[in-house]
């Protein structure tokens, strides 16, 4: 998870309750549990999980039996799904049978929390939805700033009173809702009060990839930050977007199988409602910020990836990053940078599929990044494919629309 | 400074090489051309605006004094003023740019500006350079399009230097050897390890040193097409740039890959000096100059504070054996002038070649450790010299065994009584050690040779658990050595020395052996002193070996570190310090694996008491020819080495050797039916009582590969009922497989790269359509709501195909139905109805088309399972055990995949040979086993594993390919599954199946299944010679 979802995330679990906190930042002790602990084969996401699990377990005074690791999973086609049941392995191999693995799945669409899964899920959602729009500003504001290092503190301070907020707020719907939402409108005054320099040649580089991978910033080597320090500006997908194809997933099951007309239909439409109502509430005060900036909506991203991905026959982030890319060149994106692990099958089929997606797009430059851990030389990398990027730029047939910039 | 004078520097410091080039203008011309008559290594390369370049340097390890010591040349006579910019490009630039303060150039920038100045018309570069390799595609000074060598990294500069240093050659040699190569081994391109146990096995075939270079030449080239080019547009003319563009055999490979004349891809006259070229021009075009600071700042650098150390190695834990024995004295007693009886041990290694002789008591009389050095023949006769001229008249030879991937060849040669693999000998030879040198016996055995890893836990002197690397070389000792050679230190003593006494060794880590070349040169780069780089890769070899060989096995108490690896006492202390455990470096660890044969031949002399077919110590004297020829049997078309030895002769070669195979290695005869071919039959058969279709109709063609291998009499019926004629793609051989390598954009598993070349190869035979069905998922057990998909390269493969370039203009051609089997047979009717209609097929009529395929499909399966009850039952009755084959349908029936493995297990071993789906179907509920296995091919593997496990005489091999998703977690579970250790093949259109059948006849022989002779007799008492000649 990216680093503000996760401590949104924890702060999620402790308001309803249960003391949560993300995993410790990845190191190099992640890397070396990893890979004692996988044969090398497994994606490089799981490599870093167990690590850092593993690596919870290692450290002193922590009791396993009283130590529950989340991990959510998914019933395929991707190896995803198969991180929890080999954690559990792992675990029931090295002595760790008492230590608990907590898994709700993308096909009900992440629920089966027990009794506390009513509150927490509606409490985690927003405290992703909000932790996904903080990263936004973050986005945003940083490759503008004039003194470095600005936007991030803001980022943070701003963050931690979201946390705080989703942790003390009672989880009364309604009043926990405004609650955030008021937490958001005080971090929107702070971004807009950074003082910045914008360029309009900035280059737009869209990121999509592979959800653990590219929100990572320790297993994709902070590339978004090093695109920033070539002077770009990045559009990364989000989490969000991953639960509304898991939800849209949800449906397209049910009619497949001829259920829906069910109450288990009636009870997802449901849900669906107040999440998208949820993201109306907090999403609404940055109307005027987001100008240019807005998140596609999930059948939007499926059809846009129709043409080389029908979702009937390909399934998962695949088809999101196809049609994501699809929209952001339609948004005048400059370029896309796919990030993955290394041998990842959606990372793949994904690279496949972009010789003929840039085609059709004027060429706009798609790159695909894998990562394993290892050492490359990525600023050279981002060097010359942002050298494309401009070139398109000249040249490009969708224009960017932008937002009127408070301090432009 | 006026416009008349001022010179600018680009520096392009690469991985392995230095370059300068030094751009004046008119009025320099004196200063520049005094510079190259006084210092040899700077010459004029143009006159008019002055260029001046360094020669080709090698950075041996230490960039930064390289570059300090070139530029101290430079200013020795260009005084400083009379420089107005310095721009440095290169992978191992940043650092010189960060101490000098000066500005850092891309290098695809900087070469591109070089070619468009100096070749205008040129639209695309080629460089293969040291470690990595580009491809830019430009329209003059703009770069359309780039593309680089991925974190996979082959065919590389370095890596051919390597190779043809392996075989003694120079790499300069290269090109004018391979012009004269009758034809080409054939080496796996996608990553330089595999390609290199693909030399050493062609090597040890009996392959010429020229051949192999060839097909090394072929493997850079089709590597350089299909992982970096990636089906991108190559628009001539080609520059062709960087070192490896002095090769002439590769240069031919690429215009030949690429289909470009001489002409179309030329290589420019500074090949190697673009990118210092093009800095410096780029550097002359700056307005804003950085400015200058002296160049003595590189002198005082004294390294970047480092992140992390690890803890000095140490010895406290290490016992050294081999401290401990002498020279060999003939048992006590034994007279003078008597012939000594002795058996005679050869291990043919990759990098090394031992032979060894042990008396009757199992003391070791000789042992000779050489270089393999690509020529096994002339390795084991050296050697035969050698034991000749020492002991030759006073040995009775009675027994000789051979091991080691070049086994079977010496064994023909040498005429030897046994034949084993490698684990069995060096297993043999540990514990024969253990008990002589009066220690704990031995559990645990790291061997680590020069190209395979192996891993025994012993208990009760019976092998129980045992891994190999799997197709891949991390962690090897030839790695160590060419780390080694590049750093500039000496394998033997200064290794050891150096990493001993580091301070604070690196943390490299772990990782695949050509990512820790780029590892290395990176810490080069930043200045990472030696000592602590050469102790990190000690610590790294010991991380590789056991996250990747062990891999959480069991490791016991008693542990021997063996190989000729365990010569390297810094690697020992790697393991103590990583473990804090004991470890034990055995005496003559380097040719324990010959002394284990040595000693099998012993017992094989102790239980027949046969006489040796050992033809004596000159085997320059045996009359021997060969010649080559490709095997036309089949499709495959083997390249083939035929020797006659004292007119016996004897074939080795690639892949199935059908027509020549060898005879069988065991006294075994398989008691089951062979199952590929009634299965073979069996769609014959049902294909034949289908009915005929319409002579004149539209052809369907069906590839012959993916989800085909499971469900082809499906569609062959379903087409037949509609009265359309199908067409199998021909089974895969060299040319489908090729093509398909090559028409893959992105870098998938094997299988579904040679699925591309069977849609190529039907829309050559000009068939109306093509089948290329978007399978979601499998049928599954009905209770079940766990789904069944098919893995996402299956399901997406009509997708990618239609848009791979030389497969798009026949995506018109496709027949794509969107399946979901497990749904059951309304979806697919409905989806088959539709798919359908453009061809004029009524619903109704397609309908009853997928009823009757349904029937057919159940009958097959319904007759695999009769066959497979049948297989069990003749197991059950006759106590033989059985092998079940678990993997994917076209794991298992692929022959151009698989090596023929299987088969080869049948008639080379007698092994009874049982494929999953004559045992399960995928529809059994996983109850018990994995609670969310979404994958069809998964539920089949955890079902056949969980059978295999349910009876004492079945043993499990699991035929994976090397980058399957789900197999990297399948594997795991299938262990649990089976109960059982169970051995993994991973394929990668890897064309020599030495490597496999080791790995097979290991596991047999940990099995008990493979020896023909009686068990091992039990061992004589420890041996009083060598108790004697302990110190």
């Amino acid at each position: 998870m990216a680093y503000g979802s996760a401590k949104a995330f924890a702060a999620a679990f402790r308001a309803v309750g249960l003391d949560a906190g993300p995993t410790p930042p990845s190191d190099h002790r992640t890397r070396e549990l990893g890979a004692r602990y996988t044969s090398g084969d497994e994606c490089y996401p799981a490599k870093v999980t167990v690590g850092d699990f593993m690596k919870v377990l290692e450290a002193p005074g922590n009791d396993p039996a009283r130590t529950v690791f989340f991990m959510p999973t998914a019933q395929g086609p991707c190896r995803f799904g198969q991180y929890s049941p080999y954690l559990r392995q792992v675990l029931d191999a090295s002595g760790y049978r008492e230590t608990m693995v907590l898994s709700p799945s993308s096909n009900n669409g992440y629920g089966g929390l027990g009794e506390m899964a009513g509150p927490f899920m509606r409490t985690g959602w927003r405290a992703l939805l909000a932790a996904d729009i903080l990263q936004k500003l973050l986005l945003q504001y940083r490759p503008h700033e004039l003194e470095t290092g600005q936007t991030e503190r803001v980022y943070e301070a701003c963050l931690a009173d979201v946390c705080s907020t989703v942790e003390s707020t009672p989880v009364k719907p309604g009043v926990q809702l405004a609650a955030i939402r008021e937490a958001l409108v005080r971090a929107r005054d702070r971004f807009r009060a950074i003082p910045g320099r914008r360029d309009r040649s900035t280059p737009l580089i869209g990121v999509v990839g592979e959800i653990f991978c590219r929100l990572n910033t320790f297993s994709n080597e902070n590339l978004v930050r090093r695109l920033e320090e070539y002077r770009a500006e990045a559009w990364l997908s989000d989490i969000v977007e991953w639960i509304w194809y898991t939800e849209s997933e949800r449906f397209r099951k049910l009619k497949l199988t001829g259920r829906l007309w069910t109450a288990e239909a009636l009870e997802a439409w449901v849900r669906n409602r107040v999440q998208k109502r949820d993201e109306h509430v907090l999403l609404e005060p940055f109307s005027d910020d987001f100008v240019g900036y807005e998140e596609p909506d999930i059948y939007e991203i499926l059809e846009a990836a129709r043409p080389y991905l029908p979702r009937e026959g390909a399934f998962g982030e695949m088809v999101l990053n196809v049609g994501k890319v699809v929209c952001l060149a339609r948004k005048g994106a400059d370029g896309i940078i796919d990030i993955s692990p290394f041998t990842c099958m959606n990372g793949i089929v994904c690279e496949a599929i972009y010789p003929k997606l840039s085609r059709d797009f004027g060429g706009i430059p798609i790159r695909n990044f894998y990562f394993d851990g290892t050492q490359s030389d990525l600023d050279r990398d981002l060097g010359v494919y942002l050298e494309l990027a401009r070139g398109y730029q000249k040249r490009k047939q969708w224009q960017r629309v932008w937002p009127k910039w408070p301090r432009e | 400074m006026g416009n008349n004078t001022g010179i600018n520097i680009g520096l392009d410091i690469g991985s392995i090489s230095l370059k300068l080039a030094a751009l004046g203008r008119p009025a320099d011309r004196g200063i520049l051309e005094t510079l190259c008559a006084g210092v040899h290594c700077f010459r004029m390369a143009s006159t008019e605006a002055p260029l001046v370049l360094s020669d080709y340097r090698r950075i041996a390890g230490s960039p930064i004094q390289s570059t300090y010591d070139l530029l101290q040349e430079f200013y020795d006579i260009v005084p400083e003023a009379r420089v107005e910019g310095i721009r440095v490009t290169g992978s191992g630039s940043r650092t010189i740019a960060k101490i000098l303060g000066l500005y850092f150039e891309n290098e695809f920038k900087a070469m591109a500006r070089m070619i468009a100045e100096f070749y205008p018309h040129a639209r695309t570069v080629f460089e293969i350079g040291g470690e990595s390799s580009k491809y830019i595609r430009l329209d003059e000074r703009t770069i359309l399009d780039y593309d680089r060598s991925g974190e996979c990294a082959a065919g590389t500069g370095s890596f051919l230097d390597q190779q043809a240093l392996r075989m003694r050659y120079a790499v300069e040699d290269v090109g004018d050897l391979v012009a004269h190569a009758g034809c080409a081994a054939r080496i796996a391109g996608r990553c330089s390890v595999f390609a290199k146990s693909d030399m050493i096995h062609a090597q040890q075939k009996g392959h010429a040193p020229a051949e192999i270079l060839r097909g090394l030449c072929d493997a850079v080239a089709r590597n350089f097409k299909s992982s970096v080019v990636k089906g991108r547009p190559v628009e001539a003319p080609v520059a062709l740039v960087g070192a490896v563009s002095q090769n002439a055999g590769v240069t031919a490979a690429l215009r030949e890959a690429f289909g470009l004349s001489d002409s179309q891809l030329f290589v420019p006259s500074h090949y190697a000096w673009c990118g210092a070229i093009g800095a410096a021009m780029l550097e002359a075009e700056e307005p804003r100059k950085r400015s200058l600071r002296d160049i003595h700042r590189l002198n005082q650098h004294e390294g970047e504070e480092r992140v992390e150390d690890t803890t000095p190695l140490s010895m406290a834990d290490v016992v050294l054996l081999r401290d401990r024995v002498g020279a060999y004295q003939p048992p006590p007693g034994h007279p003078d002038n008597a012939p000594i009886p002795a058996y005679l041990g050869i291990d043919v290694g990759s990098v090394s070649t031992n032979v060894v002789a042990i008396d009757a008591t199992g003391a070791v009389i000789h042992d000779i450790y050489l270089r393999t050095a690509g020529r096994p023949i002339e390795a084991v006769q050296q050697g035969f010299t050698e034991l000749n001229s020492l002991w030759g008249k006073r040995l009775e030879i009675r027994g000789v065994g051979t091991t080691g991937s070049g086994r079977e060849l010496i064994a023909e040669f040498a005429g030897a009584d046994v034949v084993n693999d490698e684990i069995t000998a060096h297993k043999t030879g540990a514990l024969h050690v253990s008990q002589t040198m009066g220690g704990e016996p031995v559990d645990t055995i790291f061997e680590i040779g020069g190209q395979d890893s192996k891993f025994i836990s012993i208990e009760h002197g019976v092998v129980v658990d045992f891994a190999m690397n799997e197709a891949c070389a991390a962690g090897t000792g030839s790695f160590l050595e060419e780390q080694a050679e590049k750093l500039g230190i000496s394998i033997k003593g200064e290794f050891a020395r150096l990493a001993l006494a580091a301070p604070g060794p690196t943390r490299l880590g772990e990782r695949c052996t050509v990512f820790m070349e780029r590892d290395v040169t990176g810490w080069l780069h930043k200045g990472e002193p030696v000592p602590n780089l050469v102790a990190g890769l000690a610590y790294s070899i010991a991380l590789n070996y056991l996250n990747r060989v062990v891999r959480g096995r069991h490791i016991g108490n008693t542990i021997y570190f063996q190989g000729g690896t365990a010569y390297n006492d810094a690697v020992a202390a790697a393991f103590a310090g990583l473990l804090g455990k004991r470890i034990t470096v055995p005496p003559y660890n380097g040719v324990m694996g010959a002394i284990g044969m040595a000693l099998i031949a012993r017992q094989w002399h102790a239980a027949t008491n046969g006489l040796t077919r050992f033809r004596g110590y000159h085997l320059d004297q045996l009359h021997l020819a060969s010649r080559d020829f490709v095997c036309r049997a089949c499709s495959n078309l083997c390249d083939i080495k035929e020797f006659t030895i004292e007119g016996q002769k004897s074939y080795w070669g690639d892949k199935c050797s059908d027509k020549f195979r060898k005879p069988s290695a065991t006294g075994r005869q398989p008691v089951i039916e062979d199952l590929f071919a009634c299965r073979e039959k069996i769609v014959e058969d049902m294909a034949a009582a289908s009915p005929r279709p319409a002579a004149d109709g539209v052809r369907v063609g069906i590839p012959r590969a993916m989800s085909t291998f499971d469900r082809y009499p499906f569609w062959q019926r379903y087409f037949a009922e509609l009265g359309i004629e199908t067409t199998l793609s021909p089974a895969t051989d060299p040319r489908i497989a090729a093509a398909g390598v090559e028409m893959a954009v992105a870098q998938p598993c094997y299988p579904v790269q040679v699925a591309h070349g069977h849609v190529r190869a039907l829309a050559e035979m000009e068939v109306d359509h093509i089948l290329v069905p978007n399978i979601a998922d499998a049928e599954a057990d009905e209770n079940n709501s766990c789904p069944a998909h098919y893995c996402p390269w299956n399901q997406t493969l009509p997708y990618i195909l239609r848009v791979a370039p030389g497969l798009e203009q026949f995506q018109s051609k496709f027949l794509v139905p969107t399946l979901h089997f497990q749904l059951g047979p309304a979806q697919v009717k409905s989806a088959l109805a539709e798919c359908m209609k453009p061809l004029g097929v009524g619903r109704r009529a397609s309908d009853r088309a997928v009823d009757a395929a349904y029937a057919t499909q159940r009958e097959f399966q319904e007759r695999l399972l009769a066959l497979g009850r049948r297989a069990l039952e003749v197991l059950e009755q006759t106590g033989e055990p059985g092998l079940v084959l678990a993997g994917r349908g076209y794991n298992i029936y692929d022959r151009g995949i698989n090596c023929d493995i299987p088969r080869k297990l049948r008639h080379r071993y007698g092994a009874n040979v049982i494929p999953l789906d004559f045992l399960v179907t995928g529809r059994e509920p996983m109850a018990g086993l994995h609670e969310n296995m979404y994958w069809a091919s998964g539920r089949k593997i955890l079902e056949a594993a969980r059978v295999a496990g349910s009876r004492a005489n079945l043993h499990l091999i699991y035929l994976s390919n090397f980058k399957c998703g789900p197999d990297s977690y399948i594997k795991h579970f299938a262990r649990d599954a089976a109960g059982a250790p169970l051995l993994v093949l991973q394929f990668d259109g890897h064309g020599n199946d030495a490597g496999y059948m080791t790995r097979c006849e290991a596991y047999l022989d940990s099995k008990g299944i493979l020896r023909c002779y009686k068990p091992a007799p039990p061992e004589p008492p420890p041996s009083q010679a060598m108790a004697a000649s302990l110190h």
